[in-house]
């Protein structure tokens, strides 16, 4: 049976750490990722991609796999006060913070309490960081006790790294690029039939995926709202028994790819 | 949920569609128009368009020609002249034959006459000169050329009996063996036949004659000509007797005054 209602929550825009699809881009991510934080040669690690490719998803998926063996610490909102970082990192050590000490002495403080430890702290969406955060954190890697990992937007990322206090130091940059469309029918397909949905996964064709991957630009969040998308047009055409759509066709396609904004009409 | 309604969504999905079609319709037309006035352009105009003159000219020469050539067999003398004049304008032309004869021209000069050449004009054979037969005798070449002029030719021979007696046999074509072979191949008849017959008497050639003057007689029973060239051949022969009896036989079958004085003539009564 053909559930379109159901089957559509499935690519909500939701990060979801249960659904890991290891598309060649995230797979290279990750090991490159993984590999620098085990290494721990340098202690700024960037993830720049573009928005929508998968890089806050990514981050919590190696979060989640490092807590249970050390310290993470993931920051998911961007800081604006410098103070408010060192909070976090008293927290994560079960310790009070006093707003009231200097600045210096909170900072010597946390160094001592983290020199012995083995940690990461995650950073997301570093591109809305202030100058002000973002020289901290380089004063915080320089004592070599702090690892960052931050994730941001292509174009904001570089342009931090070209940044002299970043393009003379140590640090490692991992680029996530976008999903192939072979890939895009392989993740449509295995998302469907893992939830049980082989016969919705049996409409889609190698030639829908090439599309879909066309309209979407291989964005995995558009692709994720293209399909919610689609799969909206096809329970309102089985609830009205359009026969011209009961099969997914050029037009539906289309369509959908419209109501995206994904072609101008 | 959407943003827009499913048949909005679905007009404008076949809006696109339209529009993409006249898209791929258009490119597809101005190419193929593109293709065709470059074929129109360059090879279908390809003949005209390395030649030096004009098309203008051309068909101007056409014309004039065209109208003239209806009836080439009036005006044969007019259009023969008027190669004259456009031989004058090139230098290339060589003329062949004083007269009557069209020049071959070389290319550059065939936009002229080939129209001409092409054309069904009659153009007349040039009067031949008479040829001189190797077969002639001697005797032959002296009549020759006294009678050059004339189309008859008179025979003299040499030997003293035939020319106290002689009969001028008058050899009225002055055609050569070989035509009369041919004749005689095409349309062998009396006639034919006892010409050659003639020919081969007057050449010498008595076993000809003899052969040629029997089949004559054959055509024509009741002649007494092929009995008078077999008689004669015989007496050239010096075979007087045979003459003689042939004559006779001749004379048992036809009643001929020809023959009877002939006879008389032989047995020099």
């Amino acid at each position: 049976m053909r559930d379109f209602t159901k089957a559509k929550e499935l690519f909500r825009d939701v990060v979801d750490t249960k659904y890991y699809f290891d598309s060649i881009s995230a797979e290279t991510a990750r090991y490159k990722l993984e590999n620098a934080i085990e290494e721990r040669n340098a202690p700024l690690i960037f993830l720049i991609g573009d928005p929508g490719v998968g890089k806050s998803h990514l981050l919590r998926v190696v979060n989640s796999k490092l807590s249970k063996e050390s310290l993470t610490i993931f920051i998911d909102h961007p800081f604006f006060d410098n103070k408010e970082l060192l909070r976090i990192l008293y927290e994560a050590k079960n310790l009070e913070f006093d707003e009231n000490i200097n600045f210096n002495a909170l900072k010597d403080r946390l160094l001592d309490l983290y020199r012995e430890d083995k940690h990461t702290i995650f950073i997301d969406e570093a591109q809305l960081l202030k100058m002000e955060q973002l020289e901290l954190i380089r004063i915080l890697s320089d004592t070599k006790v702090f690892q960052f990992v931050l994730s941001m937007h292509k174009e904001e990322g570089y342009k931090i790294l070209k940044i002299k206090h970043f393009k003379s130091r140590i640090k490692v940059v991992i680029e996530y690029e976008e999903l192939h469309h072979s890939e895009v029918y392989r993740y449509i397909n295995s998302i469907l039939l893992y939830e049980n949905y082989g016969e919705i996964a049996q409409m889609f064709s190698f030639r829908d995926g090439k599309k879909i991957t066309k309209y979407s630009e291989g964005n995995f969040r558009t692709v994720k709202k293209y399909l919610y998308t689609l799969f909206e047009l096809l329970e309102y055409a089985k609830k009205n028994s359009l026969k011209k759509y009961k099969k997914i066709n050029n037009c539906l396609l289309q369509m959908s790819a419209i109501d995206i904004g994904a072609i101008d009409a | 949920m959407l943003d827009r309604t499913f048949d909005e969504l679905e007009k404008k999905c076949k809006k696109i569609n339209r529009n993409r079609y006249l898209k791929w319709f258009s490119i597809l037309f101005v190419f193929v128009a593109f293709f065709a006035a470059m074929y129109f352009l360059f090879f279908f105009n390809s003949s005209t368009f390395f030649k030096k003159e004009p098309l203008k000219h051309q068909n101007k020469n056409l014309q004039q020609k065209s109208t003239k050539i209806l009836n080439p067999k009036k005006d044969i003398k007019k259009d023969i002249k008027k190669p004259k004049k456009i031989l004058k304008k090139t230098e290339h032309t060589k003329r062949v034959a004083k007269k009557d004869k069209v020049s071959i021209k070389k290319k550059d000069d065939v936009r002229y006459d080939t129209m001409l050449l092409k054309t069904n004009i009659i153009v007349p054979e040039p009067k031949k000169l008479i040829k001189k037969d190797k077969t002639v005798t001697h005797e032959k070449k002296i009549v020759l050329k006294k009678d050059i002029n004339t189309k008859k030719k008179v025979v003299v021979k040499k030997d003293a009996d035939i020319k106290k007696k002689s009969v001028l046999i008058k050899v009225k074509s002055m055609k050569t063996k070989d035509s009369l072979l041919k004749d005689n191949k095409i349309n062998e008849n009396f006639e034919t036949t006892l010409r050659l017959s003639n020919y081969y008497l007057d050449k010498g050639e008595y076993k000809k004659a003899i052969y040629w003057a029997k089949k004559a007689n054959n055509y024509k029973k009741s002649s007494f000509k092929p009995w008078l060239i077999y008689a004669e051949a015989k007496m050239r022969q010096h075979k007087k007797l045979e003459a003689i009896k042939a004559i006779k036989t001749f004379l048992l079958y036809f009643n001929s005054s020809e023959a009877k004085k002939y006879l008389m003539k032989i047995e020099g009564k």
